[in-house]
């Protein structure tokens, strides 16, 4: 099929909609993003790589090349371009021509997942094969038998494992010796993934594993592949602790691609994933190849069903857990073009190749524009023509997008955040990092986190040696290091005597109090007890068809300010708090009504972390008194939508801030919004809503302005997770106090 | 949480999550479970001790003293004990008389070749199949020494096989160096007490290395490996899967390449299949009841070691100590005889 077909066919599609019995009008938009040529560029080749890309067609891009050239003069590189441009090759070029010329050389690469290492096996080994280089590639990892763990130890040359894994094998580091010895390059793969609490906990396990390497004289080389995200650079280096080349001018070029923003709220009466898989037969039966992105493996299921249901053709679900067998006829099924349709979560996001399709559907927001992207850059093959579809939930952001569809297209992508500041992170890599090897005075680990080494002295756990500083506990420290957790204060689950799961206080305290219904792998269970002093959750298992629903109250203290600033006629800071939430009761829930409400006795949750607050003039208010406006209800609306809109600016999930407002503070003694993050020691989060606050605000106020609704709806004001039931609300005197904040005072002067 | 509270809370985490069970048969080897009944004998037995020995010395109780090595300080104790390995030595050729050592060679082709009248594998060397198998075997024991034939045999049989037990007669009674260690847990933990026999004629030259203090560790290993390090031959009881490769990853640890890369007899596993079938498990203090007749008096769990040795360190009261050396000096001994014993179970077979 030629490409003027090809953008025809999908055109046809795409307006052929609106003639459906489904159509109600919820196309908001279609945005036609042009194609970019490809660019190629010449590098020089080992003569068995050149070979090599010749036998398989490979023209390298320019991206390609430049990272070639980078690794080759010695640089750390961090690639950060689009799924499908061509990571893996960029840099296992570089790599094989050294495993080529240097017979002991030996690669890590160290993928986020074990699903993903095993994909990249594949590839590698196929490579390795051509090549007749006897790299003997291995995946590393819990499900690796013992015999073939000292076998890859022994003679595989490129060894790939997840954080996870590594997390437990650093101990042992004596039976690593001769990889670690002749350890060449270290590739991360998916780093954007490693942001947030999980990335700031594999900075510190970098850190752990370039010790260990160097103090058996290995000095490799860094090799990082990132989605597009904003700050490769500054991520990298803070990841890594090193100075990285950044490569990000992607070569690869793409076809035209129709963007389609689809509102089912326009069409009420039908739900938002029946309208999915009605869009989904229809591009099927329509003769395009589509793939469906779910929020949930269960959605995943239900829109394969349905959907199956109504087309002619066979329709599947894809998701992790499913057996790799399984998962290897879909992906081949994709790849030939057998397969039509299906409906899988974003275990099909990154990796794996599944070749191009004609159309991506995306149920709901994935969160992130690095996700959207990276789902869209799924449909398109080659150069030809292709659509994606974002289907908007009811929710802020998603319809936030709806409404401005300019500010979806010209957000950049977003920052990854990490930091390495935080205690509760340092503190339980700091023990881990004295177990395998003493702790010396120069050490970046030492230095930087000096006040939480000497509690740990204090504590006796760790003790000073004229070595340096060793651990001297009953526990491998790896076994209390959770890699996606930040704290230390756990709550076993128990049912009859054994370990359910474990949990952290606050979310025991949402999940696992005494007569909550605990949900765990599809089953659910009712809390017998919550004991605290023991920190144990007793549960047993119960089929009930109701659910509960704690409720929280949360007063802030201001510890310590740190920065000020002031942006047109308000006051913003940011700085040290002191957060207590109060659990006092729950609700039981069925279908969405509360059935009962009762109370719970729990001590109130306190932690310490960042926050930015902003104080707002009391003349404002006086003002907006005066003509009987409610204050409280207005300052709540604006919390709720800054906390729906925060994502839009720092990559991070809703649920990882928590708010307060008050008319007046005890500390600001002034009307106060208060956003924090929602995890002990902060994690850097709401300091980057600081540094964007006019963006946040002023996509607030949009938010809030644009949205249909007369009093307030899930779309812009109202929070899933607000303690005090969506109570007091009040759109229009939000709308009137944002108005006036970012409104700028000297233009009012002048 | 500030850090010091963080730091608290870190602490009661990284103690030991002991799993108290009723019946004997769960608490098995080296694990965390422990028998109610011991574990409150065990308690009690601590908090004796320490008032016992309230106020008291280390070096005067144990007749240690505290050694300076230019690595820190340790208490050594070195004392002769009179005891004798039993090691019937036997030759090369008893040894060779096994066609099972030649690889590719199993118990009933040993038999057929033997009815050929194949006696020794120095027969077999001009024999039509086995004949270039035969003569590497050969090379392997009359040039390589007895670590190279140890080799050969260890890449086809499993560590249990009575073979290898046959094969400690090679070595003499000052070739061995018998091992057990007292730790602080089973992974990245550091190890508090190194026994090592040194069996001479007729006695057993005995000494105990023992931490002050964590800090102090590396000075303990470098005395105890300067011990062992011309030791021809390790004896242990599991000592393949746990003292090891836990002190090989102690000495890393401090970033010295020292090795235990003699050759080991592991117990365990001659004794798992000496004696699997007669006993309920195959702990060296349930061994030594029912095959040695050996009854201990004071004794602490290894579980329970690591709790004992916070108490010494806690308390400054070295009373919680004597039941951890005493443990550590009974098994060394236990070995010495078990291996006495093992060698006299495979000539009865
Ligand atoms: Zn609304
Ligand atoms: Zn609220």
């Amino acid at each position: 099929m030629n490409k003027v077909q090809q953008t025809d066919k999908i055109m046809d599609a795409i307006e052929g909609v609106r003639g459906s019995g489904w159509y109600r009008e919820q196309i908001e938009e279609i945005r036609e993003l042009p194609g970019e040529e490809p660019e190629f560029e010449e590098v020089e080749l080992k003569d068995e790589i050149r070979e090599y890309l010749d036998r398989n067609g490979i023209d390298l891009y320019t991206h390609q090349a430049r990272c070639i050239e980078e690794v080759r003069g010695g640089k750390d590189v961090v690639l950060s371009t689009p799924t499908a441009s061509g990571k893996t090759l960029a840099f296992n070029i570089p790599v094989f021509e050294d495993l080529i010329e240097d017979k002991d050389a030996r690669a890590l690469y160290i993928y986020p997942t074990k699903a993903l290492s095993n994909d990249q096996l594949e590839s590698i080994k196929e490579m390795d094969d051509e090549l007749g280089l006897d790299v003997d590639p291995g995946v590393y990892d819990g499900d690796t038998s013992r015999g073939a763990k000292r076998k890859i130890r022994e003679s595989s040359r490129v060894i790939l494992t997840n954080p996870y894994g590594l997390h437990h094998y650093l101990p042992w580091h004596n039976k690593w010796k001769n990889v670690f010895k002749n350890l060449e390059y270290i590739v991360l793969d998916e780093v954007h993934q490693y942001r947030g609490v999980f990335g700031s906990n594999i900075a510190f396990l970098v850190r752990r594993l370039k010790r260990v390497v160097e103090h058996y004289g290995g000095s490799p080389q860094f090799i990082l592949s990132s989605a597009t995200i904003a700050n490769p650079g500054e991520f990298s280096k803070k990841l890594v602790g090193r100075d990285f080349e950044v490569v990000s001018r992607d070569g690869s070029g793409s076809g035209k691609k129709y963007f389609v923003f689809w509102n089912p709220l326009e069409y009420e009466d039908q739900s938002i994933h029946v309208q999915t898989s009605n869009l989904l037969s229809y591009m099927v039966d329509g003769g395009l190849q589509t793939l469906c992105f779910t929020v949930s493996r269960k959605m995943a299921e239900l829109i394969s069903k349905w959907s199956d249901e109504s087309s002619d053709k066979k329709i599947m679900a894809y998701r992790a857990g499913y057996k790799p067998r399984e998962r290897r006829i879909i992906e081949q099924g994709l790849r030939e073009g057998e397969v039509r349709g299906v409906a899988s979560t974003n275990a099909l996001e990154v990796g794996v190749d599944i070749g191009g399709l004609d159309v991506v559907l995306m149920s709901g927001y994935p969160g992130t524009m690095i996700s959207t992207w990276q789902q869209a850059g799924r449909a398109g093959r080659g150069n030809d023509a292709s659509a994606a579809f974002l289907i908007a939930f009811e929710n802020p952001l998603d319809q936030y997008y709806m409404n401005h569809p300019d500010r979806f297209f010209e957000k950049s992508h977003e920052h990854a955040i990490i930091d390495l500041d935080n205690s509760n992170i340092a503190i339980g890599h700091l023990l881990c990092a004295a177990s395998e090897l003493p702790l010396k005075e120069n050490e970046w680990l030492t230095q930087n986190n000096q006040e939480e080494l000497n509690h740990l002295k204090n504590e006796d756990i760790l003790h000073e040696t004229p070595n340096g500083v060793v651990y001297g506990g009953e526990k491998r420290p790896a076994e209390i290091v959770e890699l996606n957790n930040i704290s230390q204060d756990i709550i076993k689950i128990i049912l009859n005597g054994k370990l359910l799961g474990t949990m952290d206080r606050a979310q025991a305290y949402r999940e696992a109090h005494e007569n909550a219904v605990y949900m765990h792998q599809g089953e659910t269970y009712v809390v017998q007890e919550l004991d605290l002093d023991d920190k144990v959750a007793y549960v047993k298992k119960r089929e009930v068809d109701y659910y509960t629903e704690p409720q929280s109250q949360t007063d802030i203290k201001i510890n310590e300010k740190q920065e000020t600033k002031t942006h047109k006629n308000l006051k913003i800071n940011l700085g040290n708090v002191e957060v207590s939430e109060f659990y006092l009761k729950y609700k039981i829930m069925e279908n969405d009504k509360v059935i009962a409400t009762e109370p719970l006795d729990l001590p109130p949750i306190n932690f310490k972390t960042e926050s930015t607050w902003i104080t707002i003039p009391k003349e404002t208010i006086r003002e907006l008194e005066e003509k009987d406006m409610d204050i409280e209800g207005g300052l709540h609306a604006i919390e709720h939508a800054m906390i729906a809109m925060a994502p839009y600016h720092a990559m991070c999930d809703r649920w990882d801030l928590g708010g307060v407002s008050t008319k007046n503070h005890t500390d600001t003694q002034k009307p106060t919004i208060f956003l924090y993050d929602a995890y002990e020691g902060g994690i850097g989060i709401t300091e980057k809503c600081y540094q964007l606050i006019n963006e946040l605000l002023q996509t607030t106020y949009e938010l809030i302005k644009d949205c249909d609704c007369e009093n307030g709806c899930p779309s812009c004001i109202y929070s899933p997770k607000c303690g005090n039931d969506n109570e007091p609300l009040d759109k229009q005197t939000a709308l009137t106090i944002l108005k006036k904040l970012t409104k700028n005072q000297n233009k009012k002067t002048t | 949480m500030d850090i010091g509270d963080l730091a608290e809370s870190i602490k009661e985490r990284l103690g030991v999550d002991r799993e108290v069970v009723d019946d004997e048969e769960e608490a098995s080897i080296r694990s965390s479970k422990v028998v109610r009944g011991d574990l409150c004998d065990a308690r009690e037995l601590r908090d004796r001790l320490v008032d016992e020995y309230c106020g008291c010395d280390l070096e005067e109780v144990f007749g240690c003293s505290l050694v300076e090595n230019g690595y820190g300080e340790f208490f050594h104790k070195e004392e002769v004990v009179d005891s004798c390995l039993c090691c019937p030595s036997c030759s090369v050729e008893d040894v060779l008389c096994d066609l099972k050592l030649v690889y590719g060679i199993g118990v009933s082709r040993e038999r057929e070749l033997k009815e050929e009248g194949y006696e020794s594998i120095r027969e077999l060397i001009d024999h039509d199949r086995w004949g270039g198998r035969a003569r590497e075997t050969l090379e392997k024991f009359d040039s390589g020494g007895l670590d190279s034939g140890l080799d050969v045999i260890s890449r086809w049989k499993s560590s249990s096989d009575p073979l290898f037990l046959k094969y400690s007669g090679f070595y003499d009674v000052g070739d061995f160096g018998i091992l057990d260690i007292e730790t602080m847990g089973l992974g990245a933990q550091p190890v508090i007490l190194i026994g090592l026999g040194l069996p001479m004629d007729g006695c057993i030259e005995f000494h105990q290395f023992l931490l002050k203090d964590f800090d102090q560790e590396l000075a303990a290993l470098k005395s105890f490996y300067d011990k062992i390090r011309d030791r021809k031959a390790v004896l242990t009881f599991n000592g393949k899967s746990f003292d090891v490769p836990f002190l090989e990853r102690r000495f890393s640890f401090y970033g010295e390449d020292w090795s235990l890369d003699q050759s080991h007899f592991d117990l365990y596993h001659f004794s798992k299949r000496a004696f699997g079938d007669e006993l309920p498990n195959y702990k060296l203090n349930t061994i030594e009841r029912e095959v040695l007749g050996i009854e201990r008096d004071i004794d602490v769990p290894s579980s329970m070691v690591p709790e004992f040795y916070k108490t010494y360190r806690e308390e400054d009261n070295p009373g919680p100590l004597i039941p951890i050396l005493r443990h550590n000096k009974q098994d060394i001994l236990t070995l010495n005889s078990l291996l006495s014993e093992l060698k006299e179970e495979l000539v009865d077979e």
